[in-house]
């Protein structure tokens, strides 16, 4: 489960999706502080200029009616919304109840003070006033609490806050669900897709009737596969066809050659050359049967039917088969297949391939020449390794070694097809397998990495 | 041995007949699945040789058929087809046995000769003997003139197989089949350096050879 919600955030919808989120929080939070901003210093101003006005209307009756008459109106407004405070030149209070702080060693000024904790009414926890200075000497301060500016910015700030919240809630879901769907539908493909590598070529892609992109490379995907597997079934047709058409008459060559001799048709130099044409007809067969076989391996159709084995145990038994006949002719063939090589196979296959590769070792060394089968388990993983200490291959010509009828050793025309090697070559590709062929020193070895 | 040939090749089914006929077996011959199956459901053969490709009939389906009907004679697939699915499925379906075209007459004959007899039973003590060759199974023990016999394993499995085919040919490629379970043709000659190890333990030194070979055909254990 962690690890699917883990393959879903990295699909490149929800990046795209997480994209655009990211770009609209960042435009909410730029347009939340451009709002905050703003809000703040209009409101403010407004605090500001009201006070302004207050002040300058309370300044002009002290200069008509002197100070008694502004004492007695700051009495009876100090209960309203505004705050006031009258000191004399020595800072006595005289009226209101404005949180001044007490004169220290400063001097009153004119200007605007912050006042921070007032403690006379419950609310905002800041007061800013304008203080001017009388003509006499005495200190007139008006003020606000900011409780209302305080109220405005916060009441901002939890609606952006809150915005802000529901954008990246909204948007990682929504890019979730709809991650999770279009990633449903990748599966889907990948699932056919390997069904179809394993053998089942008459598996499809589902194909809703919508025109989407992943719709239409759906239905592009089927009209490949609805070609491959007609051009897989015409190979298949042709090789039944093959089978039967060039078999009849080569068999038929056989018969005709049998039956002579067994009649008695040939006698001393024509019996020879029988014999030949006997050999050379038989010959074409096993070319022919090994063509057959390599074009039958490389459809994949085999994959359908794979078991799950030990490699190790199959070439200790063909290693163990060839033996006897690798002792007669000189060689040393040994094994160390203690490490177990598990993996998904055709044992017949399998066997016919490690066959190969010991024969072609025991047949292209002298005799004296080690033959080693063995079962690695390295940093690269799981191997089968065919190596022996004979003259090796040239590099230019290891590469070539698995086409099909090549021969590296160009005088040897006589033996065999030329196919041994392309037939390993097509098992192991079957088998998902890699081979890598480096010089023994000496000689030649020949890795098959088992794919994990 | 009775036998039947559902071939519609008429060459082939001459072929082999013919030779039939000179083994001292008795064959018969229908070209069609239709004639073929009634032939067969009468009972009377000890070994079937069929083609999977016949021109009205599925080989594979008549086989199914026979053994649905509950007949149980030894089929033999005879067949261009050389497909290892084409084998397996032949083999699932209830065939017995599976050869390609072309094969050698002696190849079919002691195919045959195999799938017509009952294999040799060891018996209820796992045992075997041809003259003073005893071989059991139970204890892993080989024994020759009384004198044991140390066999590696495969050169047991191989007097195994000898042992249960006495007295009948075996050929090369029946024992890479049976023995080593190859279904496919090595170039390298195993089988005849095994059969050599096993002679020089078995044979070596004694009066009597019962490992034989049969030049161009194969093996067999038996008295001389």
């Amino acid at each position: 489960m962690r690890q699917k919600f883990v393959r879903l955030l990295r699909t490149g919808s929800f990046r795209l999706v997480a994209t655009y989120i990211g770009v609209f929080t960042l435009s909410v939070l730029i347009l939340g502080s451009v709002i905050y901003v703003i809000i703040g210093s209009q409101i403010g101003a407004e605090f500001d200029e009201r006070v302004r006005d207050e002040t300058a209307r309370l300044v002009s009756l002290y200069d008509v009616n002197g100070m008694d008459a502004l004492a007695e109106t700051i009495r009876v407004r100090d209960a309203g919304s505004l705050d006031y405070r009258l000191e004399d030149a020595g800072g006595r209070p005289l009226a209101g109840t404005l949180p001044l702080p007490p004169i220290g060693a400063e001097r009153r000024r004119d200007g605007w003070i912050d006042i921070a904790e007032p403690e006379h009414e419950a609310g905002s926890e800041r007061e800013r006033a304008l203080v001017t200075i009388l003509g006499n000497g005495a200190i007139l301060a008006v003020g606000q609490d900011l409780y209302g500016l305080d109220g405005a910015r916060r009441a901002v700030l939890v609606a952006f806050a809150w915005a802000l919240g529901a954008t990246l809630v909204l948007g990682l879901g929504g890019g979730i669900i709809v991650s999770a769907g279009f990633l449903g539908r990748i599966d889907a493909m990948s699932r056919v897709a390997r069904d179809i590598m394993a053998g089942n070529l008459s598996r499809r892609i589902p194909e809703p009737a919508a025109h989407g992109e992943l719709d239409e490379l759906a239905r592009t995907l089927n009209r490949m596969l609805d070609r491959i597997e007609t051009l897989v079934g015409m190979n298949l047709h042709i090789g039944h066809n093959i089978a039967h058409d060039l078999r009849k008459p080569l068999a038929r060559v056989l018969r005709r050659l049998e039956t002579g001799r067994a009649a008695g048709l040939f006698a001393g130099e024509a019996e020879v050359a029988v014999a030949a044409v006997r050999d050379d007809v038989l010959q074409l067969l096993e070319t022919f049967n090994a063509l057959l076989r390599i074009a039958e391996i490389e459809t994949g159709a085999r994959r359908a039917r794979f078991k799950p084995l030990d490699l190790a145990r199959i070439a200790d038994e063909v290693a163990g088969a060839f033996q006897p006949s690798a002792e007669d002719a000189g060689h040393e063939l040994r094994t160390e297949l203690a490490d177990p090589l598990p993996m998904a196979g055709d044992a017949e296959l399998l066997t016919q391939m490690v066959a190969n590769l010991v024969e072609n070792a025991i047949r292209h060394t002298p005799a004296g020449t080690t033959i080693l089968v063995a079962s690695v388990s390295d940093g690269r993983g799981r191997a089968l390794v065919v190596s022996d200490t004979g003259p090796g291959v040239p590099e230019e010509a290891r590469s070539r070694l698995f086409e099909r009828f090549y021969r590296a050793d160009a005088a040897r025309t006589g033996e065999g097809n030329g196919l041994g090697l392309s037939l390993v070559a097509a098992i192991a590709d079957l088998h998902d397998m890699r081979i890598e062929i480096t010089d023994n020193a000496p000689g030649l070895s020949l890795r098959l990495d088992i794919r994990p | 041995m009775k036998i039947l040939i559902v071939e519609d090749d008429t060459e082939t089914a001459a072929f082999v007949v013919a030779n039939l006929a000179a083994s001292g077996h008795v064959a018969d011959q229908a070209a069609s699945g239709p004639t073929g199956y009634d032939l067969a459901t009468s009972g009377r053969y000890d070994v079937i040789v069929l083609d999977r490709m016949l021109p009205d009939f599925d080989g594979i389906t008549l086989v199914k058929t026979l053994r649905s009907a509950g007949i149980a004679t030894p089929v033999l697939f005879l067949t261009h087809l050389s497909g290892i699915d084409d084998r397996v499925d032949g083999l699932e379906a209830g065939g017995d046995d599976y050869l390609v075209k072309p094969f050698a007459i002696e190849e079919l004959l002691a195919r045959l000769a195999a799938l017509a007899r009952r294999p040799q039973l060891a018996g209820e003590s796992g045992f075997f003997a041809v003259a003073d060759l005893e071989m059991d199974l139970i204890r892993r023990a080989v024994r020759r003139g009384g004198e044991p016999i140390e066999l590696l394993p495969r050169e047991f499995q191989l007097l195994e197989y000898l042992m249960r085919s006495q007295g009948r040919i075996v050929t090369r490629t029946m024992l890479l089949e049976q023995v080593w379970n190859f279904h496919f043709d090595p170039k390298t000659n195993i089988v005849e350096t095994h059969i050599s190890r096993l002679r020089a333990k078995i044979d070596r030194g004694r009066p009597v050879a019962l490992i034989q070979t049969l030049r161009g055909v194969g093996y067999a254990l038996r008295e001389p």
